[in-house]
């Protein structure tokens, strides 16, 4: 969601820079005037020369800023719809559930592993212990 | 009683000597011409003047035969070229002759932006014949310092020449 009003960010920063470069396009930019009305669309006269209005292009801003607000808040609605929905869905959770499960069975041979060290440290001690009645022979 | 005979008779006397008097006419005129010349704004430095914007002017007079030596002028403008423009302009007028009019009014632009200020000028007719049909040479001077359509509120100047038709009606 949020790629896409990135998007529409940018096709609104587009489309506004195009609608300028188009009023700039029909206006006479930089020629002389000594009334605003000599000047294009969105722009006005500012020391005998039309330039873009200033004015214009803070409500232009405005708009845009205003565009992309309007659009984040809504992708948040979306993302948070999305959420309210996917919340309910268990088949999610019990996949997940069974993954743990292998993990505990993963660990239930790593106690295999425990038992068969223990085993081999109980065969060496009852070599030990052998070997200790083979000393103890040996001192008879 | 005799008194009352002399009231009576002053009465009847007066009463049939005077005239009936007539009712105020109006006279109008009207016309339609082309207008343009120079503008002057204090934003211009490289030069003093540049041509004003090329206009339609559509004039009106009216007066009272009463007193034909001044009257109320209403003049529609419409600026043509290089941009166009819709603007109004009322003005005293006072005849100085048959053929030489001085007036003194205010004079607006409406739209697309705004205008307001005041101006002063004259009409010069030139008749054809006697049929009421006139050719008007008009020169006036305007100052217009109000209005959306001023840079930086500055004032302003418009020095024009208009020609055209004019007949009385």
């Amino acid at each position: 969601m949020r790629i896409s009003s990135r998007l529409f960010i940018a096709f609104a920063a587009t489309g506004a820079a195009g609608a300028t470069a188009w009023f700039s396009a029909c206006a006479p930019y930089g020629s002389s005037c000594l009334r605003n009305s000599d000047c294009g669309t969105g722009e006005i006269c500012l020391a005998a020369a039309c330039q873009i209005d200033p004015s214009a292009l803070a409500s232009m801003d405005a708009a845009i800023e205003s565009d992309a607000a309007s659009a984040l808040e809504a992708a948040s609605l979306t993302d948070a719809s999305v959420k309210s929905e996917a919340t309910p869905t268990i088949p999610t959770d019990s996949a997940t559930d069974t993954a743990d499960t292998g993990d505990v069975d993963d660990s239930t041979e790593a106690s295999d592993a425990t038992d068969a060290r223990d085993g081999s440290t109980t065969t060496d001690a009852s070599e030990d212990v052998v070997g200790d009645r083979g000393d103890a022979g040996d001192g008879e | 009683m005799t008194r009352l005979r002399v009231i009576l008779a002053t009465v009847i006397a007066l009463l049939t000597v005077t005239h009936n008097a007539s009712a105020q006419r109006l006279m109008s005129g009207g016309g339609i011409g082309l207008g343009t010349g120079l503008e002057r704004s204090d934003d211009l430095q490289d030069k003093l003047f540049r041509r004003a914007r090329t206009r339609i002017v559509v004039p009106f007079d009216f007066r009272i035969d009463e007193d034909m030596s001044q009257g109320i002028g209403v003049v529609a403008l419409f600026e043509v070229e290089p941009h166009v423009s819709l603007g109004a302009e009322l003005r005293y007028m006072r005849w100085l002759g048959r053929s030489f009019v001085g007036f003194a009014g205010v004079t607006s632009v409406i739209a697309p932006r705004s205008l307001l200020g005041v101006d002063v000028g004259a009409d010069i007719y030139i008749p054809f014949g006697k049929s009421g049909v006139s050719l008007f040479i008009e020169p006036s001077l305007a100052a217009l310092p109000l209005g959306s359509d001023l840079p930086q509120d500055r004032v302003l100047l418009w020095l024009l020449l208009s020609a055209g038709i004019h007949a009385n009606f």
